[in-house]
């Protein structure tokens, strides 16, 4: 590894480290008890972190799996499918994020963004202008379903349905953000030892298996495992958008091209994007709330429209 | 060695694009195939790299199918590169060449250290200047040269390159075709396709023809043979001219049975057929 390699990872844990300890401590409460921070700040902190981290690997697989920089979970309609899948077994079985019926919520996301995504990417052939549209459509079209499908339940339920949409950091108990921990934990180990078969993905098909990659699999194994990252967080904390789309390329920025040291990067950055976002609702807590996606939305929405145009310069759209 | 034998190759429901080729690529040598636009160049060349599996027939590499080596041990033992390599963009030639390393990341490791074959590729396609260099600022000829670059680093015993020339300039086309000849010396059997059917001949490659029906024909020791061949392949009239003692072939420019010229019904049948 380089030595600007091992800065680059260095930066991000130590962003992903601060940005933990500002979630955990800002505005904490004077005299609040150890209870808060390790019922209420901690929960938050660690979910925080580890969808962040998910959806930033998640974003970091699909932009090289589809050859798109435009790619992530939320634009690809990934997370709208997944969304609506955790929506209907939360409504029909009555629970929250804090619940048993996460695992459920988990593996109806799962159901819901995997077959979002081979439904796009079977329309659109892969075409990355189309497929993109696709993903818009198909976000836009699932919130509404979600919103209609609340019409059968509980006031209060919209309201959670409501929050799912943007995205929210729930206070769950600590065991629930371990449901995300264990494909993450996974993903990590199982890309980050073997960065040179995700480099080959970025050539053709024929050269890296000249090269000797199982490309077929190794493309496969990716792809699920990237919409069973997105899946599990929209699980946990809904649609939160951008986090997968603008990580990646601030990794690239400081990490270089190589994925042995971007899928780690991409998670701790999408950790700390995630968790500054958090740590600034909790700074302007009081004054006004919003949810933890719209500040990932606003930071988000202007990234993707720079790379929008920059692809459309070369024609890549 | 490199070993065809029946190969046969036709997409499921189309027509068939080679019919039975027979062709050895022994160590040492280098095999150069030729033949029209949509011949099947490629796909021999995928069919004898294990990319494609034959729909009938045999390819053996070392004397084993190829398919039944394992992806690893393949890739250490043939190279391919493509008519178009597809280099990501935003990557430096540097990192480029050494994915020629990756089969050898898996045990047993590459006899020759890594730094020693990157300085041997970077001298040998002449990369020194834009090695630190990201892709997309090269030329197509840097380019070519970067892919032919990694597949030198992957140190393997066959090499097949799919019109390597392409995008190269005469001074690098002369270049590489004396470097193929000297890893040829070396032991390795070299198989590529081209155009070029005079550069391939000057530098003494063994020239095979695809003849559109997906036969394949070595080309005739006898110059005369060798002008019936070519017409009737290429569609073309062709004139012989000897150079250093190797029989070069000059289209015939408005002659007869050139398409610019009042027209021979063989060749100009199947062009019209084509169009």
């Amino acid at each position: 590894m380089t030595t600007r390699e091992w800065r680059a990872l260095w930066i991000s844990a130590l962003a992903a480290l601060s940005t933990f300890a500002a979630a955990l401590l800002l505005r904490l409460p004077a005299g609040a008890g150890r209870a808060i921070l390790l019922e209420v700040r901690l929960p938050e902190a660690l979910t925080a972190a580890l969808v962040g981290g998910a959806l930033g690997l998640s974003g970091l697989l699909f932009q090289l799996v589809l050859r798109n920089g435009l790619a992530d979970p939320y634009v690809l309609g990934v997370a709208g499918g997944s969304t609506f899948g955790a929506v209907i077994v939360i409504l029909a079985l009555g629970v929250g994020a804090t619940s048993l019926g996460l695992p459920l919520g988990a593996i109806a996301a799962f159901a819901g963004g995997l077959l979002t995504l081979f439904g796009l990417l079977k329309l659109t052939s892969g075409k990355p202008g189309p497929l993109l549209l696709g993903g818009v459509i198909a976000n836009t079209a699932f919130a509404a379903l979600s919103r209609v499908l609340t019409l059968w339940f509980s006031p209060s339920q919209l309201v959670f349905v409501n929050a799912f949409l943007v995205g929210f950091i729930p206070t769950p108990v600590l065991a629930a953000p371990l449901l995300l921990a264990l494909p993450a934990a996974y993903t990590l180990a199982r890309f980050a030892a073997r960065g040179r078969g995700l480099d080959l993905l970025l050539l053709s098909d024929d050269e890296a298996a000249s090269l000797g990659l199982a490309v077929g699999k190794v493309r496969g194994e990716a792809l699920v495992l990237a919409t069973l990252l997105a899946a599990s967080a929209v699980a946990l904390c809904g649609m939160v958008g951008f986090v997968g789309l603008v990580v990646p390329h601030a990794a690239r920025l400081i990490s270089g091209r190589r994925h042995r040291v971007l899928v780690p990067s991409s998670f701790l950055l999408g950790a700390a994007f995630l968790l500054a976002a958090h740590a600034m609702g909790k700074l302007l807590a009081g004054s006004w709330f919003l949810p933890v996606g719209v500040y990932t939305s606003l930071v988000g929405a202007p990234v993707f429209f720079v790379l929008l145009l920059r692809g459309q310069r070369r024609d890549l759209l | 060695m490199i070993r065809l034998e029946g190969a046969r190759f036709a997409y499921p429901g189309g027509r068939q694009i080679l019919a039975g080729c027979d062709l050895a690529v022994p160590r040492g040598a280098v095999v150069a195939l030729a033949g029209p636009n949509g011949s099947g160049k490629t796909t021999l060349l995928k069919l004898a790299a294990g990319l494609l599996k034959p729909s009938g027939g045999s390819v053996a590499l070392q004397g084993r199918p190829v398919a039944s080596w394992g992806r690893v041990a393949r890739a250490k033992r043939l190279a391919y590169v493509p008519q178009t390599p597809l280099l990501p963009e935003d990557w430096p030639v540097r990192d480029l060449v050494a994915l020629g390393d990756f089969p050898h990341q898996e045990a047993p490791p590459a006899p020759r250290p890594l730094a020693v074959r990157m300085k041997e590729a970077q001298r040998a396609m002449e990369l020194e200047d834009v090695w630190d260099r990201p892709a997309g600022r090269l030329s197509g000829g840097e380019a070519q040269r970067v892919a032919l670059a990694r597949a030198l680093v992957q140190d393997a015993g066959a090499l097949i390159l799919d019109e390597p020339t392409n995008h190269l300039d005469l001074r690098h086309q002369m270049g590489l075709y004396r470097l193929l000849g000297a890893l040829a010396a070396s032991g390795r059997s070299v198989l590529l396709s081209t155009h070029d059917l005079n550069l391939s001949r000057l530098y003494g490659q063994r020239l095979f023809v695809l003849d559109g029906e997906g036969r394949l024909r070595e080309l005739p020791s006898d110059p005369e043979q060798q002008g019936t061949l070519l017409r009737d392949v290429f569609g073309v009239g062709f004139v012989p001219k000897e150079l250093g003692g190797v029989v070069c072939w000059m289209p015939e420019v408005g002659g007869e049975g050139s398409p610019d010229g009042q027209g021979d019904a063989r060749a100009d049948g199947r062009e019209s057929q084509n169009r």
